[in-house]
């Protein structure tokens, strides 16, 4: 249970609620704001979309790299060791979350 | 009689309900929502470990994971609700996970409670949005009133503020975070 009054209590909360502020926005606000920042509203969208298609590329491998994270964790305590260790889809291995992670695409 | 034997297999069968097309659903998202889905990427980033994924990595890992299945879509939630949710999950995995890996007591895995160095973590991404809203007299104010776990109309009466006052300060903090998304950064 997280204290009331702590950051990480505070940081909840706020990310729920601007998370909530995130989903209501009006369709109209979401391009106002990226227009105002100067980045080229088309150049991000497509660099949305291919993350999703590389996602959906990835799922259609019929990789088992992402298992239920529940079953997962069974698994790491099962075996007793880390999850970073699977073979992941595209044939190399996570040596970590952190290094595996960024050096997927950014 | 055959019919009412039938009628009651058909009742004893399990009732899945009907799984629904994540991947259809992802690629009919309009460019609005792509940018929505990417702000909260950014956004839920904010609470991650400090060394760990990035929102691009959150963004993939919530997307492979509601496609797998594993984490299943409710009936009559929008799905960038759904892949919000999916990011909030992950975010406390990667905590756990980052525990595991440093050998941490076992009882900052529930939920983080008492853990310095997220409670460290969240002080420094709470910090980093308030400067982002430096300049905003009244955008702090709402900020401050959230970060204190207060309604809108707590936040409202407690500053003084007019209905038209907070929905105005809300649509710049919206803005704002929609605007700098890509410039969040940690410290």
């Amino acid at each position: 249970m997280i204290r009331m009054g702590s950051p990480q209590f505070g940081l909840t909360a706020l990310l729920d609620a601007l998370e909530r502020e995130l989903l209501g926005a009006q369709a109209d606000e979401v391009p106002d704001a990226l227009r105002e920042s100067g980045q080229a509203r088309n150049i991000v969208c497509q660099e949305i979309r291919a993350l999703l298609n590389e996602a959906i590329a990835e799922s259609e491998d019929g990789s088992a790299a992402t298992l239920p994270s529940d079953i997962c964790t069974g698994l790491d305590r099962l075996l007793g060791f880390s999850r970073e260790l699977r073979p992941v889809a595209r044939g190399h291995a996570r040596i970590s979350g952190a290094s595996a992670w960024s050096c997927r695409r950014h | 009689m055959t019919g009412t034997s039938q009628q009651i297999k058909d009742w004893s069968r399990p009732v899945a309900p009907p799984r629904r097309d994540v991947g259809a659903a992802l690629a009919a998202l309009s460019e609005e929502d792509l940018l929505r889905l990417r702000a909260i990427a950014r956004l839920r980033a904010r609470s991650l470990p400090p060394d760990g994924m990035t929102w691009s990595d959150l963004l993939h890992e919530a997307v492979l994971r509601a496609l797998a299945g594993a984490r299943p879509w409710p009936a009559g939630v929008p799905l960038l609700a759904f892949l919000a949710g999916v990011m909030r999950s992950l975010c406390d995995e990667q905590w756990r996970r980052h525990h595991r890996q440093d050998d941490l007591p076992s009882s900052y895995d529930a939920g983080g409670a008492d853990d310095p160095e997220r409670a460290c973590a969240a002080a420094e991404a709470l910090a980093a949005i308030q400067r982002l809203f430096a300049s905003d007299e009244a955008a702090l104010k709402v900020i401050t009133g959230l970060i204190s776990g207060m309604a809108a109309e707590d936040i409202r009466l407690h500053y003084d503020m007019t209905a038209v006052e907070y929905d105005t300060t809300r649509r710049r903090i919206r803005r704002t975070m929609l605007r700098h998304g890509s410039a969040w950064s940690w410290p």
